[in-house]
C-alpha cells in the first residue's frame, strides 16, 4: 500500500493534521524556552500530566483533560516563576517534581489499571508508540483549536515574548508587564506539553521542543529567522517521522524523535563546513 | 492588556472541559467511504498492511462502529476466547498487537458456519462482515465470519 491509500483513512489523516499543528506549537514555544534555559522544562510538565492523567482515570473521568490541562497549567506557572527567594532552586526543583510524579503516576497506574495491560497503557502514554493514531474526533477538534490558539497567542505576543525572553529585567525596566508574559509562556507551555504527549509521549516531549530551536540555532543568529527556522524543521520532522512510522510500523513518537535528531546533526554539520570555509 | 491572558486562560480552560466523552459512537450518521486497498475485494482489508494500522483500524471500528457497519472485512490475529461469568457465553475475539506487541485491541467475532473454534494463541484469518447485536441492554459489535483459516 502506498502512503496516498493509508491517508485515505480518516484517522492517518487526523493523525498527520495533529502531528503537524503540535509540531507548529512546539516549534514556537522553543526558542523562548531553550533561551530562557528551561530546556528541560518540557520533561517535567509531561510528568505531571502523567500523574494527571492517572489520577483522571483512576477518577473514572471521562474527559482527562479535566484534571491534567489544570494541572499543568498550574505547575508551568510555578515552575517557570522559580525566583531566588525560593529554597529549592530552578533545575533542582524541576527535577523533584520530574522524577517524583513519573513514579507517582507508575504506581497510581498499577493500583488502580484502566485494563488488564499496564504495560501497554505505559508504553502508549509514555512512549507515544500509536496514540496519534487513536484519537478521537472530539481530541481532534479539541487539538486543532487549541493550536490555533496558542499561534494567535505568540503571533500577538510576539514583540513581548521576544523581550522577556532575552532580557527579563531590562524588559521590566522598560515598562513591560514581565510577569504577564511569562504567565503566558508558561500557559502555552502547557497546552503544548498536553497536546504533544499524544504525539510523542511524556518521556520524548522534550525533544520536540529542543531539537528544532537547537537545530535552527546553528545556522542562524537572528530571533525571527530562529524561529521561522524553527517552526519548518520542526513541522518537516514531525510530518516525516510520522509517515516514516506509518509505512515501516516502527513507534510513532519515538520515529519523530530520531529524525528531529538527524536534523540536528545534519544542521551542525553544516555549520561546522560553513565555519571551515569562513575561515 | 490584562484582560487578554486571562482570557486566554479562560478559553483553554473552557475548551478542556467541553470535549465529548470518548465512548462507542452510536448514531444514525450516515457511513464514511473508508475502503482500504482498491486492489482488494474486500472493504477493509487488513492482512497485507503493517501492524500499526492494523492495531489503530481496529481500534477504530471499536470506537466508531457506526462507520464501519456492514462493511466486509478481512483480518488476522490470534484466537483467544472468555467464558462469562454472567451468561456462561463463551465469547470468541480475534486479537490484534501493534508493531511493538506492547498495545493490543481485540474484536469479537461469531462463526456463521459450523466449524469449530480454534485453540487459544492460534494465529487466525478471519474473512466476514461488521455487524452488531443486542444483548441486554447493550449493542455489541462483532465480525460475522463467513471464513476462518489457522495460519
Amino acid at each position: 500500500m502506498t502512503l496516498f491509500d493509508y491517508l485515505q483513512q480518516p484517522f492517518v489523516f487526523n493523525a498527520v493534521l495533529v502531528g503537524i499543528l503540535i509540531a507548529l506549537c512546539s516549534g514556537l514555544l522553543g526558542v523562548p524556552l531553550v533561551l530562557k534555559r528551561f530546556s528541560f522544562i518540557g520533561d517535567g510538565l509531561s510528568h505531571i500530566a502523567f500523574f494527571a492523567a492517572t489520577i483522571a482515570t483512576t477518577l473514572r473521568l471521562t474527559q482527562e483533560l479535566y484534571i491534567v490541562l489544570p494541572a499543568t497549567v498550574i505547575s508551568a506557572v510555578l515552575l517557570l516563576r522559580t525566583s531566588s527567594s525560593t529554597k529549592v532552586k530552578g533545575d533542582a526543583s524541576l527535577a523533584m517534581i520530574s522524577v517524583g510524579t513519573l513514579a507517582g503516576g507508575y504506581v497510581v497506574m498499577n493500583m488502580f489499571p484502566k485494563g488488564g495491560n499496564v504495560s501497554a497503557d505505559v508504553c502508549s502514554t509514555l512512549f507515544g508508540s500509536t496514540s496519534i493514531l487513536t484519537l478521537s474526533e472530539s481530541d481532534v477538534i479539541l487539538s486543532v483549536v487549541l493550536s490555533i490558539v496558542v499561534v494567535i497567542a505568540f503571533v500577538f505576543f510576539y514583540n513581548k515574548i521576544f523581550a522577556v525572553t532575552f532580557d527579563d529585567v531590562f524588559a521590566r525596566g522598560t515598562g513591560v508587564k514581565a510577569n504577564l508574559y511569562n504567565l503566558i509562556i508558561a500557559t502555552i507551555t502547557a497546552v503544548v506539553i498536553t497536546l504533544a504527549m499524544n504525539l510523542v509521549g511524556s518521556l520524548l516531549i522534550t525533544a520536540l521542543i529542543i531539537f528544532p530551536a537547537l537545530s535552527s540555532m546553528r545556522v542562524f543568529k537572528c530571533f525571527k529567522s530562529v524561529t521561522i527556522c524553527t517552526v519548518i524543521v520542526s513541522v518537516l520532522g514531525a510530518f516525516a517521522g510520522l509517515v516514516i512510522s506509518i509505512m515501516l510500523a516502527t513507534p510513532v513518537g519515538s520515529t519523530i524523535v530520531v529524525v528531529d535528531a538527524g536534523i540536528f546533526f545534519i544542521f551542525l554539520i553544516f555549520s561546522l563546513l560553513r565555519k571551515k570555509v569562513k575561515t | 492588556m490584562r484582560k487578554a491572558p486571562a482570557a486566554l486562560a479562560a478559553i483553554i480552560l473552557l475548551l478542556g472541559s467541553c470535549s465529548q466523552p470518548q465512548e462507542a459512537q452510536v448514531t444514525d450518521k450516515p457511513k464514511m467511504m473508508v475502503k482500504i486497498n482498491n486492489d482488494t475485494k474486500y472493504d477493509i482489508d487488513l492482512k497485507d498492511m503493517n501492524a500499526n494500522i492494523v492495531y489503530a483500524t481496529v481500534y477504530q471500528m471499536t470506537q466508531q462502529p457506526q462507520t464501519y457497519m456492514g462493511m466486509t472485512v478481512r483480518i488476522d490475529g490470534l484466537y483467544s476466547e472468555e467464558k462469562s461469568d454472567v451468561n456462561d457465553n463463551t465469547y470468541h475475539y480475534c486479537i490484534i498487537p501493534d508493531a511493538a506487541a506492547c498495545c493490543q485491541q481485540g474484536i469479537e467475532f461469531i462463526l456463521n458456519n459450523s466449524s469449530e473454534y480454534p485453540a487459544v494463541d492460534t494465529q487466525i484469518e478471519l474473512i466476514g462482515t461488521f455487524r452488531s447485536y443486542q444483548e441486554g441492554p447493550y449493542e455489541y459489535y462483532y465480525i460475522d465470519t463467513t471464513e476462518m483459516t489457522q495460519l
